[in-house]
């Protein structure tokens, strides 16, 4: 039985940017690592490690799933992978973005008023 | 560089559970490729090791894995990590509580095998008798064929011309004839180290797994952080808890062999010849008086009671396999424990006539040491004698071997416990073995209480020292074993226990003198 999306809060910031990743498109494993770095300014990157720790736990949620990549003809090699978020992964996203904006909602009037005393 | 690099990748991918590899590992491997001269080497490795302990540690928590919000390497992330504690139920819990009474009982057994070795011997300490034991041609005829044991017995140069009983085998249960004080029993032989069989070694570790695998199964299918805290540090404490038993050093399993010591002492003088048999002259007619040499008495050389009864010789006839018995200390018709002896060797071979002179200094030193270390040189000594004229040359291995177990009886022991400051004594003299402060140990390993040539092991469990009279013995009456069963509440169960024996490389028939 999958938990629902509410269990699942909060994400690790490598699941979420992951997520985050994927809403770009279907992406394949190293496709991701490029859009971690990209959407957050090269700030945040992870290792092949990290993501397929994080893409196998995913799969298993039902939060990603896995796309048969498509190789071309002069290549010997098997396509890669590619990853594409799913319907309950983006209703996890938009949960954390939530609670993220909740957050961050909070902390911006904390802040403020943390001023206000200062000032 | 870059395929020694992407080799130790690899290898490292190759370290991660099976199902993991098999289904990212080739994508891993194409992603580093890619990654590798942007990020470097050392970050991407690291960040494989990483994930390698993360799998493994996904692997033993697979109950509960999805439950478990996603986490990422970065140690940071361990702050999202939270445990949900589910409802338990009566099914849950009585399946965890026979799985931790197992787990339990498999980590004290796990213990425990390796110092089985360590209990069998405490119980099958040798002992050895001190003091003057008659042995006569009148005992001899009173025996009856209800047993059979055999006494070795040395006897000084006067007598020995007599009736050439030296080392004789006798039947019956009343064979060894205390003069005055009897048997004075104590533990002999020495404790020496050795090394776990295989066997055991083997059994510890399938026990150890087994721990393990069921501790990670309990882990896996318990819930609270208190009771996983707990299960680890049991299943860390079963593990190594029994590979600190297993590495305690343990005395060998019937550690009473005396094994050949360096420098092996030898005897100044030796005379080995064959020997025949010669016949027992009558005795005199009623009235008459006895004009036949005296009986042959039989002289401890080393363990007399007083210097004055200790000789510097030792004279015997014998078979080859009771002077090895009596060379490497084994119990009294251990012929079972002498493996690969040709027929010659046993006790339907060659007898030889043994004379030997203790060298004078030897001899003299020998008088500062205790009865026992007396009688391991002159053990030693016959070692030497077997190495040089029989070429004797042989090693030492432990067996799971056919033994009598001493146990309780039905009926419960029948013993009375010794009075303070007796000393220890078993006799047999007549239809009459009286014991004095004798343990079970020491009776076990007592001439009088072996039925054929297995030997006899203590697991009544009783400690102490005891003092006991059996009668009613006799070449008409009840068996011995039959007597101690009804009198004191004992019996011999036939079993098999691991014992140490001695294997027979080659030997050979002495040379001429």
């Amino acid at each position: 039985m999958k938990p629902a999306v509410h269990e699942l809060l909060p994400l690790s910031p490598a699941t979420l940017h992951v997520l985050l990743a994927l809403t770009a498109g279907d992406l394949h494993g190293y496709g991701i690592m490029l859009e971690v770095a990209r959407h957050s300014g090269g700030a945040y990157k992870i290792g092949p490690g990290t993501l397929y720790d994080n893409l196998k736990k995913l799969l298993k949620l039902g939060l990603v799933e896995e796309i048969p990549g498509s190789g071309t003809r002069d290549s010997d090699e098997e396509p890669r992978r590619r990853y594409r978020l799913t319907q309950t992964g983006g209703e996890v996203l938009a949960a954390e973005t939530e609670r993220l904006t909740g957050v961050l909602r909070k902390a911006r009037r904390g802040l403020r008023l943390h001023e206000e005393r200062q000032s | 560089m870059n395929a020694l690099q992407r080799r130790i990748y690899s290898a490292v991918l190759r370290l991660h559970p099976a199902e993991f590899r098999d289904h990212f590992g080739r994508d891993m491997e194409r992603d580093f490729a890619d990654a590798l001269p942007q990020r470097g080497f050392a970050p991407l490795l690291g960040d494989a090791m990483l994930s390698l302990a993360w799998q493994w540690q996904a692997c033993a928590l697979a109950g509960p894995e999805l439950e478990l919000p996603v986490a990422s390497h970065p140690f940071l992330a361990g702050q999202y990590q939270a445990i949900r504690l589910g409802g338990v139920n009566a099914f849950d819990l009585g399946c965890a509580s026979v799985l931790s009474v197992a787990l339990l009982l498999m980590i004290g057994y796990a213990a425990s095998v390796p110092n089985r070795r360590v209990i069998a011997d405490v119980q099958t300490v040798r002992v050895a008798h001190d003091g003057g034991i008659d042995a006569t041609p009148h005992s001899l005829g009173a025996a009856s064929d209800q047993g059979r044991r055999e006494a070795r017995v040395f006897w000084d140069a006067g007598a020995a011309s007599g009736y050439g009983t030296g080392n004789a085998r006798m039947t019956g249960p009343v064979h060894l004839r205390t003069e005055s004080t009897g048997f004075s029993l104590r533990p002999h032989g020495r404790v020496h180290w050795q090394a776990p069989s295989l066997g055991d070694a083997l059994l510890q570790f399938a026990l150890i797994s087994a721990v393990v695998w069921l501790t990670s199964f309990l882990f896996r299918r318990t819930r609270g952080v208190g009771a996983r805290v707990f299960l680890g540090t049991l299943g860390l404490l079963g593990v190594f808890g029994s590979l600190a038993f297993g590495a305690v050093p343990k005395s060998a399993m019937h550690a009473q062999i005396l094994h050949p010591a360096q420098p092996l002492p030898s005897f100044e003088v030796t005379t080995v010849r064959p020997w025949q048999p010669r016949p027992m002259p009558p005795p005199p007619p009623a009235g008459m008086p006895d004009t036949r040499p005296p009986m042959p008495r039989k002289i401890d050389p080393m363990g007399g009671r007083g210097a004055e009864e200790r000789t510097d010789r030792v004279h015997m006839i014998t078979w080859t396999v009771s002077l090895i018995e009596s060379a490497f200390n084994f119990p009294l018709d251990s012929s079972e424990r002498i493996i690969g002896a040709p027929e010659w060797v046993g006790s339907n071979g060659d007898r030889y006539e043994v004379q030997c002179k203790i060298e004078a200094a030897q001899f003299a030193a020998m008088q500062a040491m205790t009865a026992q270390q007396r009688r391991e040189q002159v053990a030693w000594m016959e070692q030497s004698l077997l190495a040089d004229r029989f070429k004797l040359k042989a090693h030492f291995e432990t067996r799971e071997m056919p033994v009598y177990a001493l146990v309780i009886s039905k009926g419960g022991a029948k013993l009375t416990p010794a009075k303070e400051g007796e000393v220890a004594r078993l006799s047999s003299l007549g239809n009459e073995t009286t014991g004095t402060a004798v343990t079970l140990d020491q009776f076990v390993h007592s001439p009088l209480l072996r039925p054929d040539s297995r030997t006899v092991i203590d697991q009544t469990g009783l400690e102490g020292a005891y003092d006991f009279t059996i009668k009613g013995e006799g070449a008409e009456g009840p068996s011995f074993f039959t007597l101690i069963q009804e009198q004191l509440g004992l019996k011999l169960v036939p079993t098999k226990a691991p014992v140490e024996v001695i294997i027979i490389d080659h030997i050979e028939k002495p040379s001429e003198n």
